[in-house]
């Protein structure tokens, strides 16, 4: 995995990992501007990341695939590989 | 597993709401303000007009002497822990302190350098666990929250379950 690839799947990793922070904290804060405002910066983020993702090195979730006429999930390899 | 929307289970089915007003009733309009925490009704009977133990108004039905006659909770009564009268023990009236100052000589071996005055809790009912409402702070850069298993600076937290010479040895957290 070349350098770049594995820097924006470490990047995906973390801005994922703060959503999920950010999840349980608006459960139980539903109204707190400044997380809600962070969630839609971390929202935004994750998405472009994953655009980013998934147009250099192909989908990286299942529902990231966007060729209507080949499921590309499958030209990637396999966790095992 | 794909889903990763599931709804958990502290959600109970309910929305929340953000408005609450000072009896944890929902307004309509869409200010995000919370005055105070909502006063949920939780079914319990709060009024002391119960009829046995030491809430009956009548009082002279608890624990005490007659002298005392009340429970803990009529404010007339007097007694309970707190009545002068009561004399030492926990009551001493020279303590004025709960039963650890010298005058009262009780509860041997209690000190100052005790944990009782270390005790972040104290003043606290016992047996009653707390979880202090988190409050929204500066949050850690992405990188480090997902090294330190939080973005929440307030609960990144020493881990004290370490094995000895183990691999958090002398420190906490993840770092």
């Amino acid at each position: 995995m070349n350098q770049d690839k594995n820097k924006l799947l470490l990047y995906i990793s973390q801005v994922s990992f703060g959503i999920d922070e950010l999840v349980l904290f608006l459960d139980t804060h539903p109204c707190d501007q400044d997380a809600l405002a962070y969630y839609q910066e971390l929202k935004k983020a994750r998405k472009e990341a994953l655009d980013e993702y998934t147009h250099k090195y192909g989908p990286l979730l299942n529902d990231n695939v966007d060729n209507s006429c080949y499921w590309e999930w499958v030209k990637e390899p396999w966790p095992w590989e | 597993m794909n889903n990763m929307n599931l709804r958990r289970p502290n959600d109970f089915g309910r929305k929340m709401n953000c408005n609450f007003n000072q009896n944890g009733n929902s307004a309509n309009n869409s200010n995000c303000n919370i005055k105070s925490a909502p006063a949920f009704d939780c079914g319990f009977d709060t009024s002391c007009n119960m009829e046995c133990g030491s809430n009956k108004p009548s009082c002279g039905c608890d624990n005490n002497k007659p002298p005392c006659g009340c429970g803990n909770d009529k404010p007339s009564c007097g007694c309970g822990n707190n009545k002068p009268s009561c004399g030492c023990g926990n009551n001493k009236p020279s303590c004025g302190c709960g039963n650890d100052k010298p005058p009262c000589g009780c509860n041997p071996g209690c000190d100052a350098d005790s944990s009782l005055y270390n005790d972040p809790l104290k003043g606290m009912a016992l047996a009653i666990g707390y979880v202090p409402w988190q409050q929204w702070c500066k949050v850690y850069d992405l990188c480090k929250g997902l090294q330190q298993g939080t973005i929440f600076p307030p609960l990144d937290l020493p881990f004290y379950g370490c094995i000895p010479r183990g691999y958090c040895k002398g420190q906490g957290g993840a770092q």
